[in-house]
């Protein structure tokens, strides 16, 4: 089993804001390029940002550390960063982490999009 | 009829993508064959998974022939899981700090989220450092109930 196509990512718009989907597992061979696409957007934008994980069936500490870099520098910036969409065994990974103290995580798309400033 | 596959060993590369690929097809036949609950074989490969990416990428790069095994069993009613490389020796358990979880944004700090989630999601585990080789073990019962 290759692991080439784990992850892949597409990035959608709401009105003006960016909305990242990936779709695979985020784990520690894919998630510099996780990072890499939302600080692609940090630079483009510098936020509202949105992050669908509906698509998402696994993630790891290595996704957990690339979102935590983006918020930092979102909130350096005065940018948002909003997640959603996801399934509760991701949600888990979350919760136990301490990050939906730290991070907007929202049920879904238009939820996230509804709270952003 | 397909016997029960008890036991599973095998050597994982230390490129961290053919490792973690070879982990989770390990996983998923070994979870299929022997009846494993869902929630119990995604337990089993976040933490194997932090474990095995923390190995690759501090312990067995400073070797010049790493090795790096996994394997699976069924042993009195319970999974257990046992990892072993020749790594500098690191008891991941005692040796990383946990992260301050409730730290606010400005103040938490990027990184020792791997171990911690693996030290939460099975209570029951072993390090032990013996011929050259680290050894970490994970169990817990077949039902996947904590």
């Amino acid at each position: 089993m290759g692991n080439g196509d784990v992850l892949s990512l597409v990035t959608e718009k709401s009105g003006d804001t960016p909305v990242l989907v990936p779709m695979g597992r985020i784990d520690g061979s894919t998630a510099a390029m996780f990072q890499d696409a939302l600080l692609k957007l940090v630079d483009e934008g510098g936020g509202p940002i949105v992050v669908d994980f509906e698509k998402v069936d696994y993630i790891s500490s290595a996704g957990l550390r690339a979102l935590l870099l983006v918020a930092k520098r979102l909130q350096a910036n005065d940018g948002k960063l909003a997640l959603c969409g996801m399934r509760d065994h991701i949600f888990e990974v979350f919760k136990i982490s301490g990050f939906n103290e730290i991070l907007a995580i929202h049920p879904t798309r238009q939820d996230a999009i509804d709270e952003l400033p | 009829m397909n016997e029960k596959q008890t036991r599973l060993s095998l050597n994982l590369e230390t490129d961290l993508s053919s490792a973690l690929a070879a982990l989770s097809e390990a996983l998923a036949r070994f979870g299929e064959s022997n009846d494993l609950p869902e929630e119990l074989v995604q337990r089993l490969g976040l933490a194997l998974d932090e474990l095995v990416t923390n190995s690759i990428q501090h312990g067995v790069v400073e070797v010049s022939q790493p090795e790096l095994r996994l394997e699976l069993r069924m042993e009195d009613g319970e999974v257990v899981a046992q990892l072993e490389d020749n790594g500098i020796p690191f008891d991941p358990f005692e040796d990383a700090p946990d992260p301050d979880i409730h730290a606010s944004l400005e103040e938490r700090e990027i990184g020792g989220l791997g171990v911690f989630l693996t030290k939460t999601l099975f209570p029951n585990r072993n390090y032990t450092h013996a011929n050259g080789f680290n050894c970490i073990t994970l169990r817990d019962p077949e039902i996947g109930e904590k």
